[in-house]
């Protein structure tokens, strides 16, 4: 599973975007009969994160992926799951609007107009998840 | 998280499972990615791995899905229909990944230049 950690320096956090793949039956969902000869059972992505809206600090969505088209509003069709994920990030941290100062001394700055950092990248080690557990439990108190 | 799906031999009363996972890491394939500063060097796939050996014993090869179009046999076809269309979506591709797991497949089947692979041994 993997996770990708976003620094902000404005508020000195670490978010993270997680990216996982599940299976579940989600016929309702999908469309696909119950009891279809095919089975029902849907094998998918989904894609959250710990980042909030700073506007209102309401939380941002999460998605449902099942194929390359499944991307962030606004973006094209990517190529590969890489692209897919970096949409992803992306697309929160414009979301969350990390990186934009409200102070226009520090907006002039070159340090403040790249506000975040994509510092590094997780995967599946319970040492990783319990951390990133309690940087998302921080950010989000 | 990664999901497994088991695939049950009545004749041998005994199951294998192919395992789905989703990573991301940075490929040591992706080594010229390290000189190109405007190229991530990390990238995220899918990482699929059986147990069990192919019937005559060998061990199966991981195989990396880094796109739908990574169709099973070498990356050139379907291994259930034959064609080059890519994958329609994530469940389609785990179950021909899976398909041909069980059933193996010949040397280029269907052109795509494949090696010979052998079926999911369950005795």
């Amino acid at each position: 599973m993997p996770n990708v950690r976003v620094y902000n320096e404005t508020d000195n956090r670490i978010y993270t975007v997680t990216m996982d793949i599940f299976t579940s039956v989600l016929d309702k969902v999908h469309g696909l009969s119950s009891d279809g000869a095919n089975g029902a059972v849907d094998f998918y992505m989904r894609v959250s994160t710990t980042m909030r809206r700073s506007s209102d600090n309401s939380a941002l969505p999460e998605f449902i992926i099942r194929d390359l088209t499944d991307v962030p509003p606004g973006y094209a069709t990517a190529l590969n799951f890489t692209e897919l994920f970096d949409d992803y990030v992306e697309y929160y941290v414009d979301q969350a609007e990390l990186g934009q100062s409200t102070s226009s001394s520090s907006a002039t700055s070159s340090s403040s107009s790249m506000g975040y950092s994509i510092s590094s990248m997780s995967s599946w080690s319970s040492e990783s998840s319990s951390s990133l557990d309690s940087s998302s439990s921080s950010s989000s108190s | 998280m990664a999901i497994s799906v088991q695939i049950y031999s009545n004749a041998n009363s005994t199951s294998r499972t192919v395992t789905f996972d989703f990573v991301g890491d940075i490929l040591a394939a992706n080594d010229a990615d390290f000189t190109n500063v405007s190229a991530s060097c990390n990238a995220f796939y899918f990482k699929v791995t059986a147990s069990g050996t192919q019937d005559n014993g060998v061990a199966f090869p991981v195989k990396l899905v880094r796109s739908l179009s990574d169709l099973v046999l070498n990356k050139q076809k379907q291994r259930m229909v034959n064609t080059a269309n890519a994958y329609t979506d994530i469940r389609s591709m785990v179950i021909d990944y899976t398909y041909d797991y069980i059933n193996g497949h010949a040397a280029n089947l269907n052109g795509s230049g494949c090696t010979y692979q052998g079926p999911l041994k369950f005795r």
